[in-house]
């Protein structure tokens, strides 16, 4: 990221907050009650220094990484799998399709009963949220390789497991790795959301259900600020990682200042 | 290579906070009796946690030999699957809960151990300011939040509504949860809003609501709001479990009854509640048992509005635990 670039960011949250601070205080009805974005962000500030909350988000990243893991682990061999035999490809698309768009907190009930465990509940959830986008990205890097380096290598006697290891995978790697990004987005909505609706001992989303019992709307827009910090640093780590794994990917797709 | 090093080391930070989280179900001693030592009670953040609270502060549950986790829950129904596969072993629950649980034949919930009823002034109806509402027979073809639609609160205001002339079908409920109620209400959403502490307070003092009908007076004065739950199966299998259990939540519940001081000592140690706000809130008053004739009442408002299917008998729904 160069520097014009984040200047123009900064300066563009900045206009938001102050757009949404003037607004709050002086255009608003008194008789609205919201938090101002500078009481949010006091509050904020201050989160850090309360040991529940610091529990409950250690809790929360703890089951999101987790949940994520196991995500790759299944989703990406999958993904391999499928997209190296198109027949069994056609054969378990339409449960994935149908699989795919189902809301992940629709889940979330279910989860609660077949799992007895509280944190094997949630990150069950959170991998079944997280399983899709990087099934279907791994699946579209499969399809993406280019079949002259495949016939290339296949001309020169190299088998169907040397072309998957030396042209597929490094190929899909890319794709897989934005499968990782975007799904670590939908993993922390679930990750919160799971514990929303369930609540537990500690963890992000029963900070925020305490917090609503007592009427604290700024401790809730506190916690969900960091939950927004939290993501915005995954997709940083996340696409700096990219970034320098698959240099030569950007460089070919011309996708480098994106 | 290196990628691989980075995921290895990657999973084994996650593992270890992940193993950190999760303190796992430890064996039940032998030399107690008890079926069980490690018990997960779900309690709502609210004032009627208390009594469990106390207990834990006091050593109640370690003098019985038992170790009480606590999870946040909203209300029992958002984890009733937790309840009916053993891994909650009790919970708070407002009594129009457990009976609209059991009237389903979701699950056979208990009442475990009385915890709350009602004292004037705990639950109200408010106005905004400048509403033309000034009765309860003012409500007439007017909009009342209520957190939970079916519930205590359209319970309790029907009830008055009743009481003012009106019939029930004559008010329209919506439902909005209690952090909300204060914008719809100065928002105009809704014409009037059914209010808990803290909001109540807050809905006087911050946006200068009036209150139009106290809820939990008059001719719903003393109705029991809720107590500690648990399923019928957990008690056949647990008995002496239970009477241990019963025996701490009890002497904890008659430290309630007694001493205001702790009970807002708790309070702030399991809610986002300061002390002082603690101190201030109005609150019901802690029995040690339920008043059946009042629940007896509750539950044929219940079922008279048509929020149960059938009339229960309330003696049936109180767990006999022997203290």
């Amino acid at each position: 990221m160069n520097r014009a670039r984040l200047t123009r960011g900064v300066i563009g949250a900045a206009g938001f907050l102050v757009a949404g601070e003037v607004f709050i205080r002086f255009v608003m009805s008194e008789d609205l009650l919201f938090p101002a974005p500078s009481a949010v962000f006091l509050e904020a500030v201050r989160l850090p220094a309360d040991p529940d909350f610091v529990a409950g988000s250690l809790t929360t990243i703890a089951n999101w990484g987790l949940g994520l893991l196991i995500a790759v682990a299944v989703a990406v061999p999958l993904g391999v799998l499928l997209g190296a035999v198109p027949p069994m490809e056609r054969a378990v698309r339409p449960l994935v399709e149908f699989l795919r768009p189902i809301p992940s907190v629709a889940i979330i009930p279910l989860a609660i009963l077949l799992i007895p465990s509280d944190q094997w509940m949630k990150v069950s959830v959170i991998v079944f949220a997280s399983l899709w986008p990087i099934l279907i990205n791994t699946l579209y890097g499969m399809h993406d390789v280019d079949p002259l380096a495949k016939d290339s290598l296949r001309t020169f006697g190299f088998g169907e497991l040397a072309v998957l290891r030396r042209v597929s995978l490094p190929n899909a790697a890319p794709f897989v790795a934005t499968g990782v990004r975007i799904a670590a987005g939908i993993a922390l909505v679930l990750a919160v959301s799971a514990e929303l609706v369930a609540g537990g001992a500690d963890g992000l989303g029963v900070y925020v259900v305490v917090a609503g019992s007592a009427n604290r709307m700024d401790l809730i827009m506190a916690a969900t600020v960091w939950a927004g910090v939290f993501g915005v640093l995954a997709n940083i780590a996340l696409l700096a990682g990219e970034r320098r794994l698959f240099r030569w990917h950007a460089l070919r797709t011309g996708a480098a200042r994106s | 290579m290196r990628l691989a090093r980075t995921c290895a080391l990657g999973l084994a930070i996650i593992l270890s906070l992940a193993a950190c989280g999760d303190d796992g179900p430890a064996p039940a001693t032998g030399g107690s009796g008890l079926e069980k030592t490690q018990l997960t009670v779900g309690v709502v953040p609210v004032p009627s946690s208390a009594p469990l609270f106390i207990a834990e502060k006091r050593g109640f549950f370690k003098a019985e030999g038992l170790t009480v986790r606590t999870e946040v829950i909203q209300a029992p129904q958002a984890v009733m699957p937790k309840i009916l596969n053993g891994s909650m072993d009790a919970f708070l629950t407002s009594y129009v809960s457990l009976l609209a649980i059991n009237d389903s034949g979701a699950a056979k919930l208990k009442l475990f151990q009385h915890s709350q009823e009602a004292a004037p002034g705990v639950a109200s109806v408010v106005v905004p300011k400048g509403s033309p509402i000034k009765t309860a027979a003012d409500l007439k073809g007017r909009t009342v939040a209520v957190n939970v639609l079916k519930a205590l609160g359209q319970t309790l205001t029907n009830a008055h509504v009743q009481d003012a002339g009106l019939k029930p079908d004559d008010v329209k409920f919506v439902a909005v949860p209690f952090a909300d109620q204060l914008n719809a209400l100065s928002g105009g959403q809704v014409d009037a809003a059914w209010l808990v502490e803290p909001f109540l307070t807050a809905a006087k003092s911050k946006i200068g609501a009036t209150e139009l009908i106290d809820t939990t007076d008059g001719v719903t004065a003393g109705i029991p709001i809720d107590g500690w739950g648990v399923s019928e199966a957990w008690l056949a299998q647990n008995p002496k479990t239970a009477a241990a259990f019963h025996r701490a939540l009890a002497k904890a519940q008659k430290v309630a009854s007694e001493d205001r001081d702790a009970i807002n000592e708790v309070i702030p140690t399991y809610t986002q509640i300061d002390a002082q706000a603690a101190a201030a809130m109005k609150l019901g008053v802690f029995s040690m048992d339920v008043d059946k004739a009042s629940l007896q009442k509750l539950a044929d408002l219940l079922a008279g509005y048509g929020y149960l299917k059938t009339k229960p008998d309330v003696t049936q729904q109180i767990a006999a635990v022997g203290g």
